[in-house]
């Protein structure tokens, strides 16, 4: 895979470049937006990464330019303004999603995944999260080496949380999801599903840990134990 | 001297006052000696100029008869002098005092006081006044001198201007006195006018630096103080917003170099030493976040005000923050009434402050602890923790001890209460803090409710 990443300082270009490398992504560096269009223009990229300060002007101006020609390659901005800033200015409306400098690279790539997948580049069939392995055409699930059986609610629910694994999917999603808009749910019917799904994690020993967080939803992490070291 | 100062009031009003009835005073007391002073000279006047007429009438009338001079006066001129009333009399002498005519009864007059110069003069003798003209009749010096008594009908000229200075006084005293008066209601208008102004300005304070004094309706002397002052609050509004421009672009500056710096440092080979260069990232990362948030909240205004769900935002923030709290080993669960709880504000800050607070419970108590935030009908959202807590005997100094503990760990911690209260501040809602040693902590914000007739003032 290969990304255009037009940043105008060469220290956090040099770093971001070398930091991707290690994790199979090749970038190409414009400083300006001048230098971008022409990159754009002579190459194809799956992503850019955009930094919104330039010298040659706001980055957000490129995005313009990019739809004005129908271009359609995802566009994750990178910004020095605070994270209430940008809300406030409104800034992620047009770039497919934003990064408040400093982030991680580990947060960047798992961002730029989303960003290719909502865009149908990344057909990842396979969710991986610590020895957990999900299947999300045929729904299986795999801990280790060792398959653990679901009902097709719990697959439905394992499915949801896994895709947004590290963040809290609202019990109000879950329910839409898992019994649709018609079914009627008991006040605890999610609660049960969950219980029932963290006890066959545990059972097969997995290293993630599924946590309710009450009155709000639920989420799939990385144990701490095991996250440690 | 230092005792005279202290009797002059403070007081223009006062001193206006004090100044205009001293005024009156002397007004009063002067004014009518010296209406009766001219009165008496132009009396005085009148009377010599009646007597000379007089006099020179009789003059007009002497004939020679024989080498000497004879008096014929006509009628009409003769019955003035008919009768001693009021001392009228006249007496007409020669050079040796010798009486050629005279009106009758002259011994009562003392026409010998007369001077007999070569020039009309006036006298006085007793009660009488007089004058002596002198002129040539047969070749020798006569001189026709003319007295009258004053005592008589100068009492009635006295009496006249007595009464009439009598009556006049009360007049102008309270013509005077309505000045004052007059003067009192304009300054006590001027003085309304400053104190509206002055109370205006007592509402300006940092967050309220775009209040201006209005001009219209003071007088035009205080106008130059009140554009002063307006300029002098423009100047200050562009310093602060200068001040918040400027630590917004220190911190904008410092974001670049610190992303490439928490990049580059995941290459340290040493995980103990990654670790804590990455937490030295983070924390520096935090600190410039929190102070571009604080520049930002300078801009914020009350306009862009609506009426939202307290709870669908609780529920998203608690959302938001659950990774991180999670990720420190601790806890967190939302109590909210199922009915919407709609409050009035900024989605976006309010949503800050209960997300600072929230961090802050993750940063300040150990893995195990569990955070609860609590959402109640009356808009009120609590941020309680059951952590080892803080002791302080009151809520405001145990703020006031967070805020310490915060700046001592130097992480920034301590702008997040900042970014709060302001926030808090700028929602008219208030934020309040309670812990007890082994109890926790319980951090509460309150937001006015939607409808709740706190709609932004202008």
């Amino acid at each position: 895979m290969r990304l255009l990443m037009v940043e105008d300082e060469p220290a956090l270009a040099a770093a971001l470049a070398d930091a991707l490398r290690g994790r199979g992504i090749h970038s190409d560096v414009a400083g300006s937006i001048a230098d971008a269009r022409q990159m754009i223009e002579a190459a194809q990229y799956a992503a850019i990464l955009l930094d919104l300060g330039l010298p040659d002007g706001d980055g957000l101006s490129l995005i313009r330019w990019l739809r004005a020609q129908h271009h359609t390659v995802p566009v994750l901005a990178i910004t020095a303004r605070s994270a209430l800033d940008a809300r406030v200015a409104g800034l992620n409306a047009g770039a497919d999603d934003y990064l408040v400098k400093p982030f991680d690279i580990e947060e960047l790539v798992a961002r730029l995944h989303a960003v290719l997948r909502r865009q149908g580049q990344l057909a990842a069939a396979e969710l991986r999260i610590g020895n957990l392995r999900f299947d999300t055409v045929s729904g299986d699930l795999v801990v280790g080496e060792v398959p653990v059986l679901l009902t097709a609610r719990e697959r439905q629910f394992a499915s949801l949380l896994l895709r947004r694994a590290g963040q809290v999917v609202s019990k109000q999603l879950a329910e839409d999801q898992l019994y649709g808009l018609t079914e009627p749910v008991g006040s605890n019917a999610l609660e049960v599903q969950a219980h029932r799904l963290r006890r066959k994690l545990e059972a097969a020993g997995a290293t993630v840990r599924i946590e309710t967080i009450r009155g709000v939803g639920y989420m799939i992490r990385i144990a701490a134990d095991s996250a440690a070291g | 001297m230092k005792q005279v100062m202290k009797l002059w009031p403070r007081s223009l009003i006062a001193r206006i006052l004090l100044l205009e009835l001293g005024a009156i005073v002397v007004v009063a007391v002067v004014l009518p000696m010296l209406l009766t002073w001219f009165l008496r000279t132009e009396a005085r006047r009148v009377q010599h100029r009646n007597l000379t007429h007089q006099a020179r009438a009789i003059a007009a009338n002497l004939r020679i008869a024989g080498n000497r001079p004879v008096l014929h006066l006509p009628h009409d001129l003769a019955r003035i002098y008919a009768s001693p009333y009021d001392g009228r009399a006249f007496v007409i002498v020669d050079g040796g005092a010798q009486v050629v005519a005279a009106s009758p009864d002259l011994e009562q007059v003392p026409w010998h006081h007369a001077p007999r110069g070569d020039r009309s003069a006036s006298f006085r003798a007793g009660a009488f006044v007089g004058i002596s003209l002198p002129v040539r009749a047969a070749g020798q010096p006569l001189w026709v001198i003319v007295t009258q008594d004053q005592a008589v009908p100068g009492a009635i000229l006295d009496d006249v201007m007595h009464a009439f200075v009598r009556r006049f006084d009360p007049v102008l005293i309270a013509v005077l006195l309505l000045l004052p008066v007059i003067n009192s209601l304009l300054i006590a208008r001027l003085v309304f006018a400053v104190r509206a102004a002055s109370h205006r300005a007592e509402t300006i304070g940092a967050q309220t630096l775009e209040v201006r004094l209005e001009e219209r309706g003071l007088p035009l002397e205080v106008v130059p103080l009140a554009r002063a002052t307006n300029d002098l609050l423009a100047r200050l509004q562009a310093s602060f917003r200068n001040q918040a421009e400027f630590v917004a672009n220190v911190a904008h500056e410092l974001r670049t170099p610190l992303a490439a710096h928490r990049l580059e440092l995941d290459a340290v080979a040493d995980p103990a030493l990654r670790g804590r260069l990455r937490d030295s990232a983070d924390r520096l990362a935090h600190v410039v976040a929190q102070l571009q948030d604080l520049a930002t909240l300078e801009a914020v205004t009350r306009d862009r005000f609506v009426a939202f769900d307290a709870g669908e935002l609780a529920r998203s923030i608690v959302a938001e923050q659950a990774p991180s709290i999670f990720a420190g080993g601790q806890t967190i669960a939302l109590d909210a009434p199922d009915a919407p709880v709609m409050i009035r504000g900024d989605r976006v800050l309010a949503g800050l402050a209960l997300a600072n607070l929230i961090s802050n419970a993750g940063r300040h108590t150990p893995a195990g602890t569990h955070v609860r935030v609590e959402l109640d009908a009356d808009g009120t959202i609590a941020v309680r923790d059951d952590g080892p807590g803080i002791a302080a005997s009151d809520p405001e100094q145990a703020l006031q001890r967070y805020w310490r503990a915060d700046h001592r760990r130097s992480d920034g911690a301590g702008l997040g209460l900042s970014i709060v209260r302001r926030i808090m501040e700028v929602h008219r809602g208030t934020l309040a803090v309670a812990s007890r040693p082994g109890e926790g902590a319980c951090f509460t914000l309150c937001f006015p409710l939607a409808g709740s007739g706190s709609t932004s003032r202008s």
